[in-house]
């Protein structure tokens, strides 16, 4: 094990190496700003050029990479509203409202450092349980995932600003949406409309890029005017945003966590840890009610759980060759083309390769916060450029962004469609937040629901027999029913 | 420098990575003052004088998303077949996912027959796939085989730990947890074969994306067992000792397990040809004396030292066929389908 660290650390003084990871961290960044191209579609299209790299330089690359897209989408959530990757879309509803109040530069300082640390906590929390991997994530089956998701799905109660119904006719129309294409569970297809375009239903990049980007940028269009309103200053005092996140301990460290368990979770892992962190600080918050008009407690929450869920995201990834998210999948098979076998005997038989993974995620993630800190000032200019300059450059690339992963020009023509949607939400004050969560997880939620009872034969004692889909229950109704019986209590003591 | 070379070497391919490096870094001074330009033909260009082909890069449609087993593959063969292109362009990876890999299949099936693209297709899953619902895209009997580079080994495969050590412990109980994607699937597909040949009460539990997942449901015990036609992804766990395979669907004893059961002596050795084959192919259509330049190219680079020694480390194995026994076999898999189809019925 020591070996292998000083092996990995001696690296890290190569000027080769560290070329590499600067090259990579600005590829990260570049890609996480630009909205729609994210890690994946990083990874996919430079995992040529490190054919002929050392393994471990090619590692170091490749983890500069990831670690940077976080807060490279932070940038352009903050600044125009629009993620660059979908693990920043709750950002831009707390980092856009600083934008506009002028706190631009404190908004981004927030998400450098709140990124920075978020991506050491799950880099931790990974070497702290990777060697134990195994008995942790075979902990969890369809049953706890059920609940898991149930828990997400139920904060849209939680996340709707303003009118409670239209936040749950909105995370209800997210949920029907997810359910388009084949399923897996019937074998069959639903609401494809008879369209081979609709197999697999909706994408979740061009979901996102339309909802959050597109819709935004047909309201800016319509608008006018300069991002920051009015004459406020951008200019705020140095490292203000630094000194709040290390104000907000507690809520870095529950968003990290938070961030960490749901990278764990194969498939929604990154999209919906944000979103989770971000509905749990405003739970936890002393003022709920400021949320969604620039409060930074929203920013730390987010951007500490988007970058802390790599670190969890690697764990079954690199532990047992599950991919938790589309980005592992390609980092999988990155790992194959140098030679590599993912598997259980991976952290056994190469532990330096796991070394320069985690390494390079921690090192990227440092130097983009520290890039983010210097250039603070400089970007947050961008919020007093007109915006009639801004939407059609930003337009091109939201749909360059809807279009790279999977190369189909039907994701741009629905980042535009959902954009309309999304402007529609916005003119009519239906929560896209809410809207997201129930795309995101319904189908997940359907599919961990039908995988139970086919494992219990039919029977839902299943969720009652299980230790820890029991915990979760039992947990389940405090967190949600507890506020309600407290609130009673409170009226009666305050009428008697 | 090979992708698949032994991690002893490290030190030297140190040193081969900076040489890279600065290359690279010549080369893009070099295109940044205007002095890039095509590498001149070589003498060996065999063909070229006939088609002039190829002239520009040429496009290769993955059906399945970037990381997984198509991908990897995919990338893995294009990185060395320039080597053995007239003109030595460039071969470029397109993932056109979709629909099961139904998407990708019917982009090649309509791109131009010119050469410029080519497709790793998965035969039997658009077979399976079409038993759910014939697509009107393409026909699978259309496209122009040029090579097979991989074959399926199908199998039964339950935890180490498993009260199942023979198909006969299956026949005997009252139900058995297979995982599977869903209806359609190869999975499904192998899963009513078990149960229809050997009358194994199987009950599927639908829903696992793909061979890690199934993995991680039987570890979990989620399930009792799964069947998969593509089993060298489960090597690893083979070794760790926590994977056992039940039955392996080949006539002869497998290389890589060589213990374990297999339908020699049954009467359903057949079923070996319903395997899950990595196919090479083009468009319909495509003018022989290109199927003819690319088959030999690809055939070629199959066969390149540096793809076989990646092939060995990673435990993706290989396996070659010519245009001619890729068309024998994708006929004999689809006669097979038609024997079998009864099984699939639901």
């Amino acid at each position: 094990m020591f070996e292998a660290f000083t092996d990995a650390l001696g690296y890290l003084t190569d000027p080769i190496t560290i070329t590499y990871i600067v090259l990579g961290n600005i590829t990260g960044l570049i890609f996480g700003v630009l909205p729609g191209l994210g890690g994946a579609a990083a990874l996919a299209i430079l995992l040529p050029l490190t054919y002929g790299m050392d393994p471990m330089v090619a590692m170091f690359f490749l983890a500069a990479i990831m670690g940077a897209v976080p807060f490279g989408g932070s940038i352009s959530a903050i600044l125009l509203n629009t993620p660059g990757t979908a693990v920043n879309a709750a950002t831009c509803l707390d980092g856009h409202p600083m934008a506009q109040k002028g706190e631009a530069k404190k908004a981004l300082e927030i998400a450098a450092t709140a990124s920075g640390l978020g991506a050491l906590f799950g880099v931790f929390v990974l070497i702290l349980v990777l060697p134990a991997v195994r008995s942790v994530i075979l902990l969890f089956g369809p049953p706890e995932f059920f609940i898991l998701f149930l828990f997400g799905l139920a904060t849209v109660a939680l996340a709707s600003m303003g009118s409670f119904l239209k936040g749950l006719i909105a995370g209800g129309a997210g949920i029907l949406f997810s359910l388009v294409g084949y399923s897996m569970v019937f074998g069959d297809l639903r609401f494809t409309l008879g369209s081979e375009h609709l197999w697999d239903g909706f994408s979740l990049i061009p979901v996102i890029v339309g909802i959050f980007a597109v819709s935004e940028l047909i309201n800016y269009a319509l608008r006018g005017g300069t991002i920051a309103h009015g004459e406020a200053s951008i200019s705020g005092r140095s490292f203000e945003g630094v000194k709040e996140v290390f104000r907000q301990k507690k809520n870095l460290l529950r968003s990290s966590f938070i961030g960490t368990v749901i990278g764990i979770i194969p498939g929604i892992g990154g999209a919906a840890a944000n979103f989770v962190a971000y509905i749990e600080a405003k739970r936890r918050s002393k003022h709920p009610e400021t949320f969604g008009t620039g409060n930074p407690e929203g920013v730390v929450a987010t951007e500490s759980a988007n970058n802390a869920k790599d670190g969890g995201a690697l764990l079954p990834t690199l532990g047992l060759g599950i991919p938790g998210s589309v980005q592992m999948a390609v980092l999988l098979g990155a790992l194959v083309l140098h030679g590599l076998t993912p598997g259980p005997l991976l952290v056994k038989d190469h532990l330096d390769i796991v070394l320069a993974l985690v390494l390079g995620l921690v090192v990227s993630s440092l130097l983009a916060s520290t890039f983010g800190l210097l250039t603070a000032h400089s970007l947050a200019k961008i919020t007093r450029i007109n915006v009639h300059y801004i939407v059609p450059v930003v337009l091109s690339f939201c749909f360059v962004g809807a279009y790279a992963l999977r190369e189909n020009i039907w994701d741009v023509l629905m980042a535009l469609v959902f954009g309309f949607l999304g402007y529609g939400m916005i003119r009519f004050d239906y929560s896209k937040i809410c809207f997201v969560i129930g795309f995101i997880l319904g189908v997940y939620v359907e599919r961990s629901f039908h995988q139970s009872l086919m494992m219990s034969y039919g029977s839902f004692r299943i969720f009652l027999e299980r230790p820890i889909t029991l915990f979760l229950l039992v947990l389940f109704l405090f967190v949600f029913i507890f506020p309600f019986v407290k609130k009673k209590i409170a009226v009666r003591n305050n009428n008697s | 420098m090979m992708a698949g070379r032994n991690f002893s070497n490290r030190k030297r391919s140190s040193s081969r990575t900076k040489i890279i490096f600065f290359t690279l870094l010549a080369i893009s001074a070099l295109i940044l003052i205007g002095l890039g330009s095509a590498p001149p033909a070589k003498e060996n260009d065999y063909l070229i004088k006939e088609t002039d082909y190829p002239k520009k890069h040429i496009d290769w449609i993955v059906t399945y998303t970037a990381g997984g087993g198509y991908d990897t593959y995919s990338r893995a063969i294009a990185k060395i077949l320039p080597k053995y292109l007239p003109n030595r362009v460039n071969v470029v990876i397109k993932n056109v996912a979709g629909a099961g890999g139904r998407r990708g299949s019917a982009v090649l099936y309509r791109s131009k027959p010119d050469g410029y693209t080519l497709g790793m297709l998965n035969p039997i899953g658009l077979m399976t796939s079409d038993i759910v619902k014939k697509s009107t895209e393409f026909d699978i009997t259309q496209y122009t085989y040029i090579a097979t580079c991989v074959r399926g080994v199908a199998g039964i495969f339950v935890r180490t730990d498993s009260e199942f050590n023979t198909i006969k412990d299956m026949q005997s109980a009252e139900n058995v947890k297979f995982a599977t994607s869903g209806r359609g699937s190869g999975t499904w597909l192998w899963g009513k074969l078990v149960k229809g040949i050997w009358g194994v009460r199987v009950h599927m539990v639908s829903g696992y994306l793909g061979t890690t997942e199934y993995i991680t449901a039987l570890l979990r015990k989620d399930v009792e067992a799964f069947t998969i036609g593509f089993t060298s992804p489960l090597i690893p766990y083979f070794k760790s000792g926590e994977i056992k395979p039940l039955l392996i669907f080949t006539r002869e004893s497998w290389d890589l397990v060589p213990e374990a059961a297999t339908l020699k002596g049954t009467p359903f050795g057949e079923l070996e040809d319903f395997s899950s084959d990595r196919v090479i192919a083009g468009p319909p259509g495509l003018p022989d004396e290109i199927a003819l330049l690319l088959e030999r190219s690809l055939l070629n680079a199959l066969n390149d030292p540096e793809l076989q020694e990646w092939s060995k480390a990673t435990n993706n194995p290989l396996y070659i066929r010519n245009a001619e026994e890729t068309v024998v076999s994708i006929k004999k898999t689809l006669e097979l389908v038609d024997k079998y189809k009864d099984y699939f019925k639901d």
